[in-house]
């Protein structure tokens, strides 16, 4: 299990040259290519042109690829100083590009096409870099931005490392798809299924960029909006808390991104409302808001939403979590026998279920029956859990992440093979 | 804190009239003097409980007489690989070795699963056999594991004592700390947490004050193996001391105030409990 990984999100501004030369646009040639051939998921050599980029060729290549799709960048301050290391014949030569892309007919299939080279890059390519921990340098408007990541395991710094660029590639891409009348149903696909690959490896600082990106392109998709609920619940989590308040890093880095549980939660709260608005048949965010309406002390209205997650769902785990999390919200009512029944329910459906059984030992010891209460748990302690197959709670801060495999199946069915 | 129902076996063997007894609250108390060694010798005279404000008639005060229930609870994740399980091993080693006749210890370890490799019980081999096979690996459910610790090592035969291991944060325990402190109000179970210096939960601290024990930072220069050594030498001679509470509501928070009527004496004790 990997609940806590990279958690947070360090911006710095370093030095970084970014020029333009003939070279780069036989390069966005050769990425133009790659993007046609290349067969969604596999390790082909279409994959291998852009994963042999180095990071400073991603960061060079990055205007060019913006330019190709027309990319506004009188608002992004980022993109517009990218854009500026275009020269004229630059400018000139990614136009005829465009001009021939266009000419295709099938530019949108060629833009998620696009997407997806660079979500395979990201995932199986050489990115992200491990780096030394850098000192903090002065912001300067002309220097290239670069984000740095740090990566915990257990609770302790593991490395730093650069974000992967290739995400931000996607995402510069799906700006570009049509968003009118509708938003393609493609960009809300992605982010939700990139956004359970984050969850899934508890990559937190790529997360809080994926659904502030996501937010200008995506921001009524339910699931989108559900996906970025269930980081905000995590982020208020003790674990995230906890390891923020007690984490010093080298060099006056600060972490970025994690403010107080109350206010996660209550991003939670308002994203899991929308996202209900736009789907109310989404019983998992039924159940993700009865979970922090209860962290926020709005017990009864948490009740009600977990009950709707208790009788809407025939998912063996979303009934398990409402019968917990309903423990818990009687628990705190004051309601001691009724959170017992629900623990008891919960048990009744995981009967190895570690959290279940101590949550019972805990609120029989509270009604004062001691013997119970080491009945409850020795089970557990006996033949612990030995996975979510015993206990899901140990999935719980994943959200979407279990069903990482299948979103990313659904994303790349069309594009398996060259164009 | 409990209310004691049934006699206290080993106890009432010392204190006969204990065992006809009933509803009555007993206070695990350490008292030192100025040079924080323990005081010794005090009597029920020497002691001054308030319940609520309510000044109470103590009764029975024992001291480094009553058998130890040695609840050990560690931390085996993936943090504590290498060096650390080393100096684990020979601490606890170190501890049992300090045991005596009538002193049970258990062992419950945690990484997000939480286990129990050695129930409360006289054998000594167990914590040793037991560390010895450990591999440490995965995230920690620090509170779920204190928790359990808490519950085993109840018992109403002997001080109850739970050395609480854990170098770093919880990651991954479903309980609230909420849940611990509140079982650290109702329970007898004197907690002394050993932590890494700067990397702990805040609840860490509290639930040692809560159950009148002591936190105590480690980092990876100290010798954990005197450290263990000298919480139970502590816990060992602390009074525990009892009375029937008179003119205070059965339910509820009760504050306890504890005094002693001795020159320069300092006292630990729990700073309530909840009855029942």
């Amino acid at each position: 299990m990997r609940l806590v990984a990279g958690a947070t999100v360090i911006v710095l501004t370093l030095s970084s040259v970014t020029t333009a030369d003939d070279r780069a646009v036989l390069r966005l040639r050769g990425w133009i290519d790659a993007v046609d051939t290349h067969a969604a998921g596999q390790t082909d050599a279409a994959l291998g042109v852009v994963t042999a980029w180095t990071y400073e060729d991603l960061e060079l290549m990055r205007p060019y690829v913006e330019a190709l799709f027309g990319l506004p960048a009188a608002q992004r301050s980022a993109r517009a100083v990218r854009r500026r290391s275009l020269g004229s014949n630059d400018t000139a030569a990614i136009a005829v590009l465009t001009r021939s892309l266009l000419g295709r007919g099938d530019v949108v299939v060629f833009m998620k096409r696009a997407v997806i080279l660079h979500t395979d890059a990201a995932l199986v390519g050489g990115m992200p870099l491990v780096v030394t921990p850098p000192s903090v340098l002065k912001s300067d408007p002309r220097q290239q931005q670069r984000n740095v990541d740090v990566r915990s395991h257990d609770g302790q710094v593991s490395h730093f490392e650069l974000q992967n660029l290739h995400w931000e590639y996607a995402m510069d891409v799906l700006e570009a798809l049509p968003a009118k009348p509708a938003p393609d149903p493609f960009i809300g696909q992605w982010y939700r299924a990139i956004g359970a690959h984050f969850a899934h490896g508890g990559q937190f600082a790529d997360a809080l960029r994926h659904f502030q990106r996501a937010r200008r392109v995506a921001g009524q998709d339910a699931g989108v909006l559900y996906g970025e609920a269930c980081l905000q619940e995590t982020l208020g989590a003790p674990p995230v808390q906890d390891y923020v308040r007690v984490t010093v890093l080298p060099n006056g880095l600060l972490i970025r991104g994690i403010e107080s549980p109350q206010s996660h939660f209550r991003r939670a709260e308002s994203l899991l409302r929308q996202a209900l608005a736009a789907d109310p048949a989404l019983i998992e965010a039924s159940l993700r808001l009865g979970r922090v309406l209860t962290r926020l002390e709005k017990y009864d209205e948490a009740l009600s939403h977990l009950r709707t997650a208790m009788t809407g769902s025939d998912d063996r785990a979303t009934v398990y979590y409402a019968h917990l999390f309903a423990g818990d919200a009687n628990h705190a009512l004051g309601r001691l026998d009724e959170a017992r029944r629900q623990y008891e329910q919960a048990i009744g459906i995981y009967p190895d279920s570690q959290a279940a059984r101590l949550a019972l030992g805990s609120v029989l010891r509270a009604i004062g029956d001691r013997p119970a209460a080491l009945s409850a748990i020795d089970p557990m302690l006996r033949t612990p859990a030995r996975g979510p197959d015993d206990d899901p709670w140990w999935e719980y801060y994943a959200g979407d992440g279990a069903k990482v495999g299948r979103l990313l199946a659904e994303l790349r069915a069309p594009f398996m093979s060259a164009r | 804190m409990k209310i004691i129902i049934a006699a206290l076996a080993a106890l009432a063997a010392l204190q006969p009239t204990f065992s006809t007894r009933v509803d009555g609250v007993r206070v695990d108390v350490l008292v030192t003097d100025s040079s924080r060694r323990p005081l010794r010798g005090l009597a029920p005279a020497d002691f001054l409980i308030r319940d609520n404000g309510i000044a109470q008639e103590v009764e029975v005060v024992s001291f480094g007489e009553i058998s130890l229930n040695v609840g050990l609870a560690f931390d085996l994740s993936d943090s504590v690989a290498g060096a650390r399980l080393e100096q684990l091993k020979a601490a606890s080693q170190a501890l049992t070795a300090e045991l005596q006749p009538g002193d049970q210890s258990s062992l419950v370890t945690f990484n997000e699963v939480v286990s129990l490799p050695c129930p409360l019980s006289s054998n000594r081999s167990c914590v040793r056999e037991a560390l010895n096979a450990a591999r440490p690996e995965g995230e920690t459910s620090l509170v779920d594991g204190v928790l359990a610790g808490m519950i085993v090592g109840e018992s109403d035969v002997g001080r109850s004592l739970l050395m609480v291991f854990s170098d770093g944060l919880d990651t991954a325990s479903f309980l609230s700390a909420g849940r611990v402190l509140d079982l650290g109000r109702r329970s007898d179970v004197v907690v002394y947490p050993i932590a890494s210096k700067g990397a702990r939960p805040d609840f860490i601290e509290e639930l040692a004050s809560l159950t009148g024990g002591r936190l105590h930072e480690v980092d990876q220069r100290s010798d954990l193996s005197a450290t263990f050594r000298a919480i139970l030498e502590e816990f060992r001679y602390r009074y525990l001391v009892t009375y029937q509470p008179t003119g205070v509501a059965r339910d509820g928070w009760h504050t306890l105030d504890v005094q002693v009527k001795r020159p320069g004496a300092r006292v630990k004790a729990r700073p309530g409990y909840q009855g029942r």
